[in-house]
């Protein structure tokens, strides 16, 4: 949606390095139809700014403090087309090479950088709904299976973030996965799979098709009927073990 | 150490072996070529040698005692001689005591005995310093296992130090960033541009090249870390505050390469890339009471939910100090909510 008021197009660039932003601008100066409304300096800000302007582009860092560019995407509500602006080539570039969303590896050259804004205005005028590329964008993300060192959760206007060392473990409840660190209790929506395909299995473990706790957490494990057994936490609270769960607890914790 | 003869089953063996022949050949020749009775001749092989058997043993802590110390090899020798020769003396008139209260009566065994008391010293010195040999061999080997050990250990810790400085010293993530902040200033700046690249390729070329060198002065590592830390300070900006207290004699004493770099690579991977406050990273280097004390840190926001690594490069740093300087109390962390600092003490030669 082409800004009405400029006949502009409307980009932000979110990038933790001053030096880093300054570059998308000048290179800029060669596209006088795309207008920045907005620089920001960690994904936070960024999330706040997307939401304020719903600009048509953004130009996204990836490695940045509080939540990083991927967490970032995870949680976005509005559909801006993402051109990646990133020293960070190891996944970044296996996991994009399909997708349409362009990616700029620093340092990269005005040309380049001119290339990946014609794709993006073609792509912009064409009028084809943004949605599909990122929708796209984020099933490659599910796809990559980096561990999770923290898990990040936007509810309302409210983005929290919980390092996985608190999660104390999660319930599958619908199309949601519970969150729960002993003090909180959050909703991400995900599934259980997904979760248990991404913490580290050094410290998770999935005991039941409806939980996965922490391990380091765990206090005791009884019989519970003939073929379950129930898992007490540190905390008092008690999760029901299943066969395959009580096996692959045997398998882990050596017992 | 314990005595090798006694914890160990085959050396046992070997040791009771090698005494069985002995005294069977002792028992032989009296009983047989010298014509005493069966009972004689058993008894003063089996006191005589029995008792060599025993001081055997007890011999090894002497031997230990003779090492431990720094001691020249003309007063190790010096020593065997005399604790050697009231030993076997000793050994001599106490078996003579024995046998003599024993067999009082049979007058042709006492005089054979009397008789043959130099003889039986000589054989006893030869068979303690046979002994004391075996000994010495057994602890030459083993100081020898032990250096090979040791030197493949420290070989090992310092090529895995190497790869972690291709992995990580180099780290891509930096090179291209500091890179993409040169492209950036030779539009705004080009001045700052050509000293941030200058100072970036000095750095890869200290980098680069100290493999050559186990050991390299502070001054020269702390040279590259403020290079380092320049070109950071570029990239970061306002966000990273660096400090630092060096005294100037601290600077002459040398240190194992590639030991604190990664200090400050966790500091700006854990502190500043994480942290939308300003981080400060302070280095306090001062020599006190025959060490040289290191403290690098860096505070970081409370809240910060930076990932916890591995703890990889610090167990390295960590080993390496040990293995050069053969102690383990050199490397110190401490931390709390807002603080991270870790400490290094050099040891000064005096």
């Amino acid at each position: 949606m082409q800004n009405d008021v400029t006949g502009k197009y409307t980009a932000i660039i979110i990038d933790d390095e001053e030096l880093a932003r300054k570059v998308i601008v000048k290179y800029l100066e060669n596209h006088p139809e795309i207008a920045v409304v907005e620089e920001c300096e960690n994904g936070f800000t960024g999330l706040k700014a997307i939401s304020r302007h719903k600009p048509d582009l953004v130009f996204l860092d990836i490695q940045m403090p509080k939540i990083n560019g991927f967490e970032l995407l995870e949680i976005l509500d509005e559909k801006p087309l993402i051109i990646f602006s990133t020293a960070h080539d190891e996944f970044a570039i296996k996991a994009f090479d399909h997708n349409a969303v362009d990616y700029l590896l620093k340092p990269y050259s005005q040309k380049r950088f001119d290339e990946s804004i014609g794709r993006a205005l073609q792509k912009l005028s064409s009028g084809v709904p943004i949605v599909e590329e990122i929708d796209k964008l984020k099933d490659e993300l599910n796809n990559t299976s980096e561990i999770l060192h923290r898990v990040v959760i936007k509810s309302g206007t409210q983005v929290e973030v919980i390092p996985a060392d608190a999660i104390e473990y999660l319930e599958a409840a619908d199309d949601y996965v519970e969150i729960h660190t002993g003090t909180d209790k959050l909703l991400k929506q995900q599934t259980l799979t997904w979760f248990e395909q991404r913490l580290d299995p050094d410290k998770f473990i999935r005991v039941h098709r409806s939980f996965i706790v922490a391990i380091a957490r765990i206090s005791k494990i009884e019989p519970y009927s003939k073929d379950s057994f129930v898992l007490t936490l540190k905390s008092g609270k008690e999760v029901n073990v299943s066969k395959a769960g009580m096996k692959s607890l045997k398998e882990k914790l050596s017992f | 150490m314990l005595n090798p003869i006694i914890t160990q089953k085959k050396h046992f063996l070997v040791y009771i072996m090698s005494f069985l022949v002995i005294m069977t050949f002792h028992f032989a020749i009296m009983a047989f070529f010298l014509g005493f009775t069966f009972l004689i001749s058993a008894a003063d092989a089996l006191i005589y040698n029995g008792l060599l058997f025993l001081l055997g043993i007890g011999v090894w802590y002497i031997v230990r005692f003779f090492t431990l110390s720094e001691q020249t090899y003309q007063m190790i020798l010096a020593d065997h001689l005399v604790t050697g020769g009231i030993i076997i003396l000793g050994w001599l008139f106490g078996g003579m005591l024995l046998l003599s209260t024993l067999f009082g009566k049979e007058a042709s065994y006492i005089e054979f005995l009397n008789n043959s008391l130099a003889w039986r010293f000589v054989y006893g010195i030869l068979i303690y310093a046979v002994i004391i040999m075996v000994y010495y061999l057994i602890n030459y080997y083993r100081n020898y296992q032990e250096k090979l050990l040791e030197e493949s250990r420290l070989k090992q810790a310092v090529q895995e130090s190497e790869l972690n400085l291709l992995k990580s010293q180099i780290n891509p993530h930096f090179l291209f960033n500091s890179l993409n902040s040169i492209n950036s200033l030779i539009i705004a700046n080009p001045d700052k541009a050509r000293e941030m690249l200058l100072e970036l390729s000095e750095f890869l070329r200290y980098t680069v090249r100290r493999n050559e060198k186990e050991q390299v002065s502070l001054r020269d590592e702390i040279d590259n870390i403020r290079k380092y830390l320049d070109i950071e300070k570029i990239r970061f900006g306002d966000r990273l505050v660096i400090e630092e207290d060096i005294s100037d004699e601290c600077l002459k004493v040398m240190i194992p390469n590639m030991i604190l770099q990664p200090l400050y690579e966790n500091a700006i991977k854990h502190g500043v890339n994480e942290s939308t406050d300003a981080v400060t990273i302070t280095t306090i280097c001062h020599a006190e009471n025959n060490y040289l004390n290191i403290s690098i840190s860096n505070n970081y926001s409370p809240g910060n939910l930076s990932r916890k690594g591995k703890g990889i490069g610090l167990e390295n740093i960590k080993r390496r100090l040990a293995l050069h300087y053969k102690r383990h109390d050199l490397f110190e962390i401490r931390r709390n909510s807002f603080n991270f600092e870790v400490i290094i003490k050099i040891p000064l030669f005096s």
